[in-house]
């Protein structure tokens, strides 16, 4: 008997091994068109190419030795140094954080300047066999820093090196590594949940520093990624990689820091978000001897749907309002910072309110009024996509 | 200790089980009359997992949706056996119209599928000895020199003229002299008179010719050793017998195939005589000739790497009758291979190229019932 149980055990044990899914850690990669990744990516690109000679400096390297943090039952990560196993199963599974999107504006303000780094990510789970996406978490991290001169070119390489290496949730590899510590695999069934569309309409644009206005397709991506990465975290979600800027005709193209390259195919998803930044609004809210509060807006329209028969289970428009302080004596103020923390405001209570019924916030932020219907519809779509 | 073993096979089961699949989604309507019935929500169901089904085949052209709609009937018959999941997207009911829809996302298993499509393909039900031998000769090539030519210009020019002049000039002239008395006196008078006339006319007539002559083009033949096996691999799941062409092909003919391909597009008729020959006197009916032309490598907007083109030309003769004739035709079809550098991008679109040109001709074969 005692024979039995002990032969009963082995087989779980071996079961058990067999499921903890072997993922391959790939390392750091740019999104899309590598010979321009210079001009699109100018700040990380010079710090990946500065680290190229020196192999423990590189991303990649930083990558797989955070890796090592990574606790997960379902998915066993092994370092790039392994031989990829192309013969178990149909599968070979790799895990990449890929770069798709780096803006940086820096705007004066009369005595001070003020500068904005957003890097924008995906923590890829893809099949090196069949190229196909198994696997995507969107990442974003902001930073805004004043400084009495203009920042130089030393100073925001600095900042963005600082936002890809730090070590607390603001870094890129942090969140990676986050990200892949809860990442599953889809289960027969599972059903995926994309980003279709992001933009900023004019009279939102024009609010925007002037670095940012020049490059629309950049701030519709980011108006995109940052919503898909807020969304993948809160709720728990795979999104597929939305299709502005990196994966043109449903393939998203990248180079790892080893040279290879990939194009994987990115499929439309069951169920899309198509979202439109409206414009801004800045409204006094209070004024005393200290400083003036003004509450900055950010309205957006947000739609969810399925678009094989078009049915939209959320279509509203959507507004939140941050207060911010303007100290007295203060000529001027950046209101953009503002304006991002209004958005990303908005992107956390709608995600809170797709998880959570009963949202006092999406009750006035809403302009539907069978909004609360509109989120149980979502809210259960969102369930069936984990 | 049976019982173990079954359950260690349980457990190992979805792991062994595990296939390649495709994921496609399909949309089903279906009207009804009264109330709505789990009857007619099923018959939408299947309905959509058809539309998946027959959109994977639309998505792949028209020859294989062509093969498609033979086994249509066995597809729809025994659904379950070629989708191995199906996950209803949405469900959409219109009572005032009395439409009932269902989206879902289907995996398909295309590796049964085709299977299937082989097994109903003319080469497929064929028996083994009535199954036709056919022999392929892929060119790849990449053009070695290209001898353009200045225009011809030939003018001519014609020019006729006339000129007629005259002068006539007459001068009369009298004299008088009269004697009187008391004075003499004389008289003289002179009259000239000069007419002159000219006449000239001229006629220039231009013309020529200019005469364009087309470029010579000399290709550069490719070793296609990579890309056999697979195009072996092609043919032989299709159904056909392949007979390796070294061994059909005298050396002679093989030197004459590549001598007139590394000149042009065609095959001399000399060189297709000899190659029918030879066939023939093995009895091989089936002839595939097909050429792999390699573009200049540029760089690729999409990743910076490499990126080759390669245009695919290909058909297919029937050598077995009196006269050869032609039983199918690939039209020009241009591939991309991408890689690190020239050679590796290369190699990959001839492979590429070669294996989807070998798919084709097998689906166009099986739609034109050869086997």
């Amino acid at each position: 008997m005692k024979t039995t149980k002990t032969i009963v055990a082995l087989f779980l044990c071996l079961v058990s091994h067999v499921h903890a899914v072997e993922v391959t850690i790939a390392g750091f990669a740019f999104a899309g068109d590598f010979k321009s990744a210079a001009e699109r990516f100018p700040y990380t690109y010079k710090l990946f190419r500065d680290a190229k000679g020196q192999p423990k400096k590189s991303f990649s390297y930083l990558i797989n030795d955070r890796m090592k943090l990574a606790a997960n039952s379902l998915l066993e990560f092994r370092s790039a140094e392994n031989t990829v196993n192309l013969k178990s199963g149909d599968q070979a599974l790799m895990a990449v954080l890929v770069l798709t999107g780096e803006t940086v504006a820096t705007e004066n303000f009369g005595t001070y300047h003020k500068t904005f780094v957003n890097l924008r990510g995906d923590a890829l789970i893809f099949d090196y066999k069949g190229q196909t996406i198994v696997r995507s978490y969107p990442v974003s991290v902001v930073l805004f820093d004043a400084t009495p001169e203009k920042p130089t070119e030393v100073r925001i390489s600095g900042f963005v090196e600082d936002l890809i290496r730090r070590e607390d949730g603001r870094g890129l590899v942090t969140q990676f590594v986050r990200r892949m510590s809860d990442a599953t695999l889809p289960k027969e069934g599972t059903k995926t949940v994309q980003v279709r569309k992001g933009e900023v309409l004019p009279e939102a644009l024009a609010l925007m520093p002037e670095a940012l206005r020049k490059n629309k397709t950049a701030v519709d991506a980011m108006i995109a990624d940052s919503f898909a990465s807020v969304l993948s975290a809160k709720v728990g979600i795979s999104m597929l990689p939305s299709s502005i800027g990196h994966a043109v005709g449903g393939v998203m193209s990248m180079r790892l820091e080893n040279g290879d390259d990939y194009k994987l195919k990115v499929g439309e998803g069951d169920y899309l978000f198509d979202v439109t930044l409206n414009k801004f609004a800045k409204i006094k809210a209070s004024e005393s001897n200290v400083g003036t509060a003004y509450v900055y807006g950010a309205y957006t329209t947000i739609r969810f749907y399925e678009p094989a028969l078009n049915t939209a289970y959320l279509e509203s428009d959507i507004k939140n309002g941050e207060t911010a302080v303007v100290p007295a004596g203060q000529i001027s103020s950046d209101d953009f910072a503002a304006y991002q923390d209004a958005i990303r405001g908005l992107y956390l209570k709608l995600s809170d309110a797709f998880v959570e019924p009963g949202s006092k916030w999406i009750a006035t932020a809403a302009s539907a009024k069978n909004i609360e219907s509109q989120l149980n519809s979502t809210r259960e779509v969102l369930r069936s996509c984990k | 200790m049976k019982k173990i073993i079954w359950l260690a096979a349980m457990l190992l089961l979805p792991v062994l089980a595990q296939a390649q699949v495709v994921p496609v989604k399909g949309v089903g309507t279906v009207s009804y009359a009264g109330e709505l019935s789990p009857a007619t929500k099923e018959k939408a169901y299947q309905t959509a997992q058809v539309a998946a089904v027959e959109r994977y085949f639309a998505e792949n052209g028209e020859a294989e949706t062509e093969n498609f709609e033979a086994i249509q009937d066995k597809v729809q018959a025994n659904l379950d056996k070629f989708i191995l999941s199906t996950t209803v997207l949405n469900e959409q009911d219109q009572p005032g119209l009395r439409k009932y829809s269902v989206a879902v996302r289907v995996e398909l298993n295309v590796a049964k599928l085709r299977n299937t499509l082989r097994g109903s393909s003319a080469a497929g039900k064929a028996a083994s000895g009535e199954k036709s031998q056919l022999v392929y000769v892929f060119v790849g090539r990449e053009t070695a020199s290209v001898r353009s030519f200045d225009a011809r210009v030939v003018k001519r020019t014609e020019s006729t003229g006339a000129a007629t002049a005259s002068t006539t000039k007459s001068t009369k002239g009298s004299e008088g002299e009269a004697i009187t008395d008391v004075s003499v006196s004389t008289t003289a008078s002179k009259q000239t008179t000069q007419n002159a006339s000219s006449n000239s006319s001229s006629k220039v007539e231009t013309g020529g010719s200019v005469t364009r002559r087309a470029d010579e083009t000399s290709y550069r033949l490719l070793p296609l050793g990579n890309a056999k096996t697979s195009i072996t691999s092609v043919f032989s799941q299709g159904g056909y017998k392949v007979a390796d062409p070294e061994f059909v092909i005298g050396d002679d003919q093989f030197k004459a195939v590549g001598n007139d391909y590394s000149k042009g597009n065609d095959l001399s008729p000399s060189t297709m005589r000899g190659v029918v020959g030879s066939l023939r006197k093995s009895g091989i009916p089936i002839l595939v000739l097909a050429t792999l032309d390699v573009g200049a490598p540029s760089q690729d907007d999409a990743t910076g790497m490499q990126r080759v083109a390669v245009s695919v030309t290909g058909r297919v003769l029937d050598v077995s009758g009196s006269l050869p004739r032609e039983i199918a035709s690939v039209p020009t079809v241009q591939y991309f291979g991408i890689g690190p550098d020239n050679s590796t991008a290369m190699n990959k679109g001839l492979k590429d190229a070669s294996q989807a040109a070998a798919r084709e001709v097998v689906s166009r074969l099986n739609a034109a019932g050869v086997h």
